[in-house]
């Protein structure tokens, strides 16, 4: 008896049962049936890195009102898109970014450069220059007109605080009714007294001390940058300063991160920035290279797994935390020196305030879509970004991923960079060859980086 | 400041240790102190936050994911470890999808030794079978010459193409006919492309695309005489073979002729393609069978298979395209492993002269020649065998119509197309088909919206002709590893751009090493002259440096010989060592020596 069995397909199981039914499927992950799986998959790979760099278009809108450079930027704390900047002609302007308007305009705030804004509670700015006063703005009523009749431009502020010498930063505390300002010395002020609280300089510098920030977790805890290449850190309890370094080169601008209190991030003149664990302030824990020119200001994502630098080199890069290299690089033609930069409370969208007096708006993630994304389309967004994740290895794809068009001059900066730092190495190198062996060991390019700690 | 310090143990004095921290930083044994070995900041910092759901792993690590614990990189291990971790999942993952494996395949079985399958008929295979899969015994009798078929991917559709020009396409399971031409010329081969909606038909001069209604779309005159044409569906290539000898790539999204390889073989009346790494199998006059790829302008193999001419060839589908089946003119047919190519797997005469074969989607063999096909099935006809005899025969069915001119398996079906010079009849072959398709790839219920669907996607996934090797599987491997290497003695290893040149020369072996050698041998010329010198007398002093500035070249070598080059000399001592190691192989090689024999004293040898 022979049995036999002839394969048949039940058409019921692989058709629609009703008119609008989905057609089922039906799946056999047999390797055998999926031939040149892994060739396909590469090619999808780089159809996704090519279609990212498509759509790569991250200048979103440019902010205009002040006449002169942008020197500074401040988010106000708790909000997604109220920034205030300040102008080398001493202007203030507080900007709506979603709708893109200036709810606040203050043409001359301070005579000379405005040197740093900062919001305070109850929306309330501060705002210091070199003409060596602190005011205290309501930002508040928008345009308004107030009891005097005085229009919008002639906006008094709430309270003028003098000081001895032209003032370069302002923070304010996170709770408390204080606030830090840097000028030859690091000054806390009460909000409610015209006399500075308590100053605190360390004995053996004379320095001017070029920016202040809170720490965000512990409040109390201050940190500094001055013209002598020092990373100072103050607590206000004890009104001393508590540690300090010197650098080989001075840095311009810090910031701490706000997820993680002991990181700090300080944009230096060496082109480099720094991320700092204040435990162990002998060697940073990344030194992020990429800039052509002195990096003049930084600033943390909120998410803590990002930030922003603006540089001299007229470009803004966006690192990710930990990687030291290939960030992200933004340019624009008319976009001039980048003084400041931050990130929006959102994340999704970075400002750059360049000498040109504009802030622009750009995305945060380049290829990122504006708008509605459907649930298909996220899914599709996401399947990409493991492609990309997973074929990264790939010559090719990794080519694509990682070429960004720069700007004439900042391609032949970074070329003449790259030259002469080889020159330096091979020097180096051949120096040591001819020295008696042992005699100079090589170091490692971190612990180049601070020259003395002091406690 | 001290709330964070502390909590962080984070600023110390540089020297010294703090006094807050000593009784706090200290560690203590007992279990209750199991947190404070972690970073204490990380610690107080957790406690505000927390991994997304989404993030959070769903289930426990598997316990058989590889540990990197020798990896003292903490960033590395971290990754390391994340993807033995998903390896290990999708691993065991992997089992439950043979729930989606729901239908089975078809199979014809005996329970007596001395019952046979060959014996069983169609007419009994037809009742046994469902009354769908019955619908695959068909006789379709037409008069236009022996007659070639294809089927599409799907296998839901065919092609037939008689010599006379009688062309047609249809649903063969509901018989709805697609297009039928008469196109009064000589027709020898057609294809489908991407799907039923395209087909192209090797006409007597020309190759000529066709879309589902029959309406002529392209005539593509670069191939002349068509033979053969085949398509490769990942590439979206049309490939042709012809009269003149030549294989022709073109590509059917672009429209582009990517390639055209000359043969030097003849007119060529025998092609199929490996579905698995879409290399051309050509089979030629002289008995040569050839593998061809686009990227290679010679075969990348070349086999003499057969010592007439070659009648028809085959790969096998459900072995990745490990086996290749041949036949010649003078009736042999031959089973080759095409990871080795030395001698046939299998050998055996096929009565009746060239035999048609192809392989079905599970590894069934049919064989058509004379007035019969003949279907082998798997494990017999690829294990060797020396002895010239047929594998035991699963199945066969008389044709009496002659010639049989094609065999093509259905796709996803027990059903076999046999194209004769009275039409074409289709078999039943139970177990020849595939039973679960996979609806990405290829469904035969596929809708218009999903047909749309898949030719854009299948657009978008196009592959590159020059990614075709023999091999598919290098893409996203490893590249090899440079031959060229710098490390001396594990020393540190100078990347080879980063070499001075002479040193990159030296390394490549194209340095001029000359004069140095020249140094060394007048050394050895003191120690004894004519020793074991290479060179005669006569030849030397032909070979002798003349020249005017002789004495700076002897100052050079003096001045050479006082640098010291503790590279030099290291990578000098190794050659010398690899050569006496050479030497002493070749020694005990020609027996002059005896070979080492390992004894218990060699431990305390010292290691040279």
């Amino acid at each position: 008896m022979v049995k036999i069995n002839v394969l048949q397909h039940a058409p019921s199981a692989h058709l629609p049962a009703r008119p609008g039914d989905p057609t089922p499927t039906s799946r056999n992950l047999d390797p055998l049936m999926h031939p040149f799986a892994r060739a396909r998959e590469r090619t999808r790979a780089l159809n996704a890195v090519k279609i990212e760099r498509m759509f790569a278009k991250p200048f979103v809108a440019s902010l205009e009102g002040h006449v002169d450079a942008v020197e500074t930027m401040a988010r106000k704390p708790e909000t997604l898109d109220i920034v205030a900047s300040g102008s080398w002609d001493g202007g203030l302007i507080v900007h709506d970014v979603s709708r893109r308007t200036s709810l606040l305009h203050i043409e001359d705030a301070h005579k000379g450069k405005v040197s740093g804004v900062c919001f305070g509670q109850q929306d309330r700015l501060l705002s210091c220059g070199v003409d060596r006063n602190i005011k205290l703005w309501d930002s508040h009523k928008g345009y308004e007109e107030d009891d005097s009749g005085a229009g919008p431009s002639k906006r008094k502020p709430i309270s003028v605080f003098p000081g001895k010498a032209a003032f370069n930063s302002i923070d304010h505390h996170r709770y408390d009714p204080l606030f830090a300002t840097a000028s030859n010395l690091v000054q806390v002020w009460d909000e409610t007294k015209s006399a500075a609280v308590s100053n605190l300089t360390i004995p053996t510098s004379t320095e001017t001390v070029t920016a202040v920030r809170f720490n965000l977790a512990e409040a109390s805890v201050l940190a500094s940058i001055g013209s002598d290449r020092s990373f100072t850190l103050y607590d206000i309890r004890t009104g001393k300063a508590e540690r300090r370094i010197i650098m080989q080169m001075r840095s311009n601008a810090l910031s701490w991160s706000p997820t993680f209190p002991t990181t700090v991030l300080l944009a230096s003149e060496d082109h480099n920035l720094y991320t700092f664990d204040i435990r162990s302030l002998n060697t940073p824990t990344q030194i992020y290279k990429g800039h052509v020119a002195a990096v003049m200001s930084c600033d943390w994502c909120p998410t803590g797994l990002e930030f922003v630098s603006g540089g001299w080199d007229r470009t803004v890069r966006i690192w990710k935390e930990g990687v030291g290299s290939q960030p992200e690089v933004y340019h624009t033609k008319r976009m001039q020196r980048v003084m400041s930069t931050l990130y929006t409370g959102d994340a999704r969208f970075v400002l750059s305030g360049s000498d040109d007096g504009n802030v622009r708006i750009w995305k945060a993630h380049a290829s990122d879509k504006l708008g509605i994304i459907t649930a298909r389309e996220r899914a599709a967004i996401e399947y990409r970004e493991s492609l990309k994740a997973r074929w990264k290895a790939d010559a090719e794809v990794n080519k694509i991923a990682r070429t960004r068009h720069l700007p004439k001059p900042v391609y032949k900066a970074a070329q003449l960079k790259r030259t002469m730092l080889e020159a330096q190495r091979v020097k180096e190198e051949r120096r040591r060859k001819h020295t008696r062996a042992g005699e100079s060991k090589p170091k490692a390019e971190r612990k180049k980086v601070v020259i003395a700690e002091q406690s | 400041m001290d709330a964070l310090i502390a909590k962080a143990d984070a600023i110390r004095p540089v020297n010294k240790k703090r006094k807050t921290d000593k009784h706090d930083a200290r560690p203590k044994p007992g279990p209750s102190k199991s947190s404070a070995d972690a970073d204490p900041t990380a610690a107080s910092v957790s406690q505000h936050t927390a991994l997304p759901r989404s993030l959070r792993p769903s289930s426990p690590p598997p316990e058989d994911a590889k540990k990197y614990s020798h990896i003292p990189n903490k960033k590395l291990r971290t990754h390391l470890t994340r993807q033995s971790t998903q390896n290990a999942r999708s691993k065991k993952l992997l089992k439950d999808a043979e729930l989606l494996l729901t239908e089975e395949a078809g199979l014809m079985e005996v329970e007596g030794e001395l019952e046979k399958t060959w014996r069983v008929g169609q007419d009994e295979i037809a009742t046994a079978a469902g009354q769908q899969a019955a619908q695959g015994r068909q006789e379709w009798k037409m008069d236009g010459g022996p007659y070639r078929t294809r089927y599409t991917r799907n296998g839901r559709h065919i092609a037939v193409v008689g010599k006379k020009g009688h062309v047609a396409t249809f649903d063969w399971q509901t018989g709805s006919l697609h297009a039928e031409l008469q196109l009064r010329e000589t027709c020898r081969d057609v294809t489908f492309l991407q799907d039923h909606s395209h087909f192209a038909v090797a006409q007597k001069k020309y190759v000529f695309i066709y879309d589902r209604d029959g309406v002529e779309l392209h005539k593509l005159k670069s191939h002349i005489e068509p033979t053969r044409l085949e398509f490769l569906p990942y590439h979206w290539l049309l490939v042709s073979v012809g009269n003149p000898g030549y294989l022709k790539y073109q590509d059917t999204s672009t429209g582009q002729l990517v390639v055209e390889h000359r043969t030097k073989l003849g007119a060529c009346h025998t092609m199929c393609q490996n579905p698995h790494n879409a290399v051309i199998h050509l089979g030629h006059q002289n008995g040569t069978v050839t593998l061809w790829t686009p990227n290679l302008p010679h075969p990348a193999v070349r086999l003499l298979a057969h010592l007439g001419p070659v009648f028809s060839v085959s790969v096998d589908p459900s072995t990745g395209g490990r086996y290749m089946a041949t036949s010649g003119q003078d009736g042999m047919v031959k089973v080759w492993d095409c990871r080795n190519w030395k001698g046939a797997v299998r050998t055996w005469q096929a009565r009746g002269g060239g035999a048609e074969v192809e392989w079905s989607q599970k590894g069934a063999l049919a064989v058509a020649t004379g007035g019969s096909v003949n279907v082998y099935t798997k494990p017999s006809i690829q294990t060797p065998f020396a002895a010239t005899v047929s594998p035991p025969l699963y199945l066969t069915h008389p044709v009496p119509h002659r010639p049989i001119t094609s065999v093509r398996f259905c796709p996803f079906q027990d059903v076999l197309a046999i194209g004769h010079s009275a039409g074409v009849s289709t078999i039943l072959v139970p177990g020849a088909g595939e039973p679960n398709f996979d609806s990405s790839e290829a469904d035969p219920f596929e809708n218009k919206k999903a047909r749309r669907e898949r030719e854009v996607k299948s657009l978008l996934d196009k592959i590159q002709p020059d990614a075709i090797t023999l091999d598919p599987s290098f893409i996203g491997s490893l590249a090899p590893p440079p031959k060229l290497s710098t490390a001396v003695d594990g020393g540190h290893d100078i990347p080879y751009a980063r070499l001075p040149r002479y040193e990159r020369l030296r390394v490549s072996g194209k340095a001029d090493e000359t004069e140095e050698g020249d140094a060394d041998a007048s050394g050895s010329d003191e120690e004894g002259e004519g020793g074991k010198g290479r060179l005669s007398k006569a030849e030397k002093e032909k070979k002798k440096m003349r020249g005017k500035n002789k004495s700076l070249k002897r100052y050079l070598r003096k001045q050479r010989k006082n640098v010291i080059d503790p590279r030099a000399l290291a990578v000098r001592k190794r050659l010398e060592k690899e050569k006496a190691e050479r030497r002493k192989a070749r020694a005990i090689a020609s027996g002059q020596e005896e070979p080492h024999k390992p004894s218990a004293l060699d431990r305390f040898k010292r290691p040279s």
